[in-house]
């Protein structure tokens, strides 16, 4: 990872005994960080250690976790926001969030997305069961566009022609570590895909729930897919040479 | 069609082949019969929708030629769509009415076993054309009738009595199976169809289709409206099977499959000779293609789904479901899944309400209960009996009464008892292999 320091403070914390870490990357997102939130105190998981960082928001939403976590910390076992003082993007951000993990598995989330109240219980479950490095669920898509994820069984064959896991994914932290964590791509955008390509390299196996358990915000602008992401062809050449395996199309 | 004069003393099959490849002013020619054959089928069946094909496609305004004879001769093998939701829905309305030509009965062969059957299966297609082919054969193996399962591969048999391609669309266009695409070889199989009647794939079959000794299609409207135009067919729909291996027996523990990993441990544990409906771990099952329509529909349904238990397998892949690539591409992890779950959901995926007879008779076999929205009529099963049906909206509404109230759990125990009742006695594979024989004919 980086070799200079980090530009991040701690903005509140509770120390406790966790069993699993939800981290929440938060960048201009004011108007949905409270959905998000509320879905992760709905879990039926116990233990929850959540784990909020704002990448120098340039709107109020880091203002907006503190006021939601004042009402909502009695339900957590531990808690962390944590603030980077410049913005240093997604990849970034979410190894910050790692860092502060004090659990073995990490539940990685966007602050615009959310959980149904199941989902981090079941994929704890499957990580159990399997021993996989990270477990993932079939996604539901809303706002703009409505339907249903891309997920799909983990296999290297797949992940060939293009990316179908999205980073909303319980990890285990060992895993992450072993990875070297989120790798900040020439342009952004396709840092979970080079995340699940770092597994497969590392043979680093995942499992997948064929359950609908996570919600993914899309906008008229997203940036996960080729179509609408205009750094597409930055990004196809550098993973064609960071993973020579992948057939980008 | 006038099938007998087809079935005359016959060169060897390699022999046709070599021979159709040397003389390309006989390829011409059959190519001018096939197109005028295919024609002539879309025109008297109606399928053909002139003027969606003229707009959709500007160019055969401008080639001067009669649309019909330009789909036929260009469209075709480019993909084209020749018809229309309209037109199909007229086509059904005839169907449904019952004023299209009703099946009239084939000739009962004496002594099946007398019979050697030879069921080809494309071996580059999906998945699903294996395990009909599966199915196929076991239904001979319960009638008594040697049967064997053949690909384009193998050489040809010396002493079948029957041939039984199945998907025709596949089997002669996928690598080596053009070489069997020979009028001699064509004439005297019996295709069993599997394309629905809007597709592309559809408009291709029928260049093997129209040549056939018969025609069996899994679908009822489709083998109805093939009689309408003078083809020999029948549908086909091969069943339960006690020598259909991956479904024959209860599987006391999941295949060791990637498909099982992510599921609780109540999934793993549950003995699937436990009676009861409401005892089986996964509340829903459905496993399906990805398509824009079951993706709305299975979206408005996710929060409802979320505090099920649940598998829902929507696949993005457009490419064939072959178990090198998917492990969902398994009948003994379909079985497996079914005897595990209480509700399998049926989706369509687009507007095309085909009754999916395959998925709906496995769910059947293990006691599944069926969930689906309306479908074509089917000549044996009936919602509200054998399986329920509900409008798309108000499918997830269904689903959670019937898995989580009393009131629910008996509804379905009394619909899978009954459906698997008559699927046993009446849609089995032996009915279906003895009525491919019967359109076979006696042995040549």
């Amino acid at each position: 990872m980086n070799l200079f320091p980090r530009p991040s403070k701690i903005v509140k914390e509770k120390k406790g005994a966790a069993k699993v870490a939800v981290i929440v990357t938060l960048y201009n997102y004011a108007k949905h960080v409270e959905e998000c939130l509320d879905s992760i105190a709905a879990q039926t998981q116990s233990g929850i250690e959540l784990i909020v960082v704002d990448d120098c928001s340039t709107d109020d939403g880091l203002d907006v976790v503190l006021a939601w976590l004042a009402r909502n910390e009695t339900g957590f076992a531990a808690h962390a926001v944590i603030s980077h003082t410049t913005n240093m993007g997604l990849p970034y951000a979410r190894n910050t969030a790692f860092l502060r993990a004090s659990t073995d598995r990490v539940f990685v989330m966007d602050a615009d997305n959310a959980l149904y109240p199941r989902a981090v219980e079941r994929c704890m479950q499957a990580m159990t069961q399997s021993g996989a490095a990270a477990v993932y669920t079939q996604l539901e898509f809303f706002g703009q566009r409505t339907g249903v994820g891309t997920a799909d069984f983990w296999s290297a064959e797949r992940l060939k022609p293009r990316n179908y896991i999205d980073a909303m994914a319980l990890v285990s932290k060992a895993a992450w570590e072993k990875v070297d964590g989120y790798t900040q791509l020439n342009a952004n955008g396709w840092e979970d895909y080079d995340f699940w390509c770092k597994f497969i390299e590392q043979e680093l196996s995942c499992t997948y729930i064929p359950e609908i358990l996570c919600r993914y915000r899309t906008h008229m602008t997203s940036m996960s897919h080729t179509e609408t992401n205009p750094n597409a062809g930055a990004l196809i050449l550098q993973m064609s040479i960071r993973h020579p395996w992948l057939n980008l199309q | 069609m006038d099938f007998k004069r087809f079935l005359g003393a016959r060169p060897p099959l390699k022999a046709a082949a070599a021979q159709a490849a040397a003389d390309p002013r006989a390829l011409r020619g059959e190519n001018e019969a096939i197109a005028a054959s295919i024609a002539k089928f879309l025109d008297r069946t109606g399928l053909f929708d002139r003027e969606a094909y003229v707009s959709n496609y500007p160019d055969v305004a401008k080639s001067g030629l009669d649309p019909l004879h330009h789909f036929v001769r260009v469209g075709v093998h480019i993909g084209r769509h020749f018809t229309s939701e309209e037109t199909i829905a007229r086509t059904w309305r005839k169907v449904l009415q019952h004023s299209l030509a009703p099946a009239k009965p084939f000739p009962d062969p004496a002594d099946p076993s007398r019979y050697r059957v030879a069921i080809y299966v494309p071996s580059l297609g999906n998945f699903f054309m294996r395990e009909i082919a599966d199915v196929v054969k076991a239904g001979f193996d319960d009638a008594g009738v040697s049967a064997e399962i053949r690909d384009e591969k193998s050489p040809p048999p010396r002493d079948a009595t029957h041939h039984i391609v199945i998907a025709p669309h596949e089997f002669f266009t996928l690598g080596e199976g053009k070489r069997w695409a020979t009028d001699e070889f064509v004439s005297r199989a019996i295709l069993f169809a599997t394309e629905q009647i809007q597709t592309q794939w559809f408009a291709r079959s029928l260049v093997f289709l129209l040549r056939a000794k018969a025609v069996a299609d899994m679908n009822d409207q489709n083998a109805a409206i093939f009689r309408s135009a003078g083809i020999r067919a029948l549908t086909v729909q091969p069943g339960y099977s006690e020598n259909f291996a991956p479904f024959a027996q209860q599987t006391r523990t999941p295949p060791s499959s990637i498909a099982f990993a992510g599921l609780p441990e109540a999934v793993h544990s549950f003995d699937p000779a436990t009676e009861s409906f409401a005892a089986r771990p996964l509340d829903v099952l459905f496993l399906g293609q990805h398509s824009p329509r079951r993706d709305k529909l299975l979206a408005s349904y996710a929060e409802k789904f979320a505090s099920l238990s649940t598998f829902l397998y929507v696949t993005q892949s457009s490419s064939p479901l072959t178990p090198a690539q998917n492990p969902m591409a398994a009948s003994e992890v379909t079985a497996a899944l079914l005897e595990r779950s209480k509700i399998l959901i049926n989706l369509h995926r687009d507007e095309y309400t085909y009754f999916e007879w395959w998925r709906v008779m496995q769910a059947f076999w293990k006691k599944t209960v069926v969930v689906t929205e309306p479908c074509l009529p089917h000549p044996l099963f009936k919602p509200g009996v054998h399986y329920l049906e509900e409008a798309p909206r108000h499918i997830h509404h269904l689903t959670e009464w019937l898995a989580k109230t009393p009131e629910g759990q008996a509804k379905a125990e009394q619909v899978r008892e009954r459906a698997f009742r008559d699927l046993t006695t009446q849609a089995n594979a032996k009915i279906a292999a003895l009525t491919l024989l019967r359109m076979g004919g006696a042995a040549e």
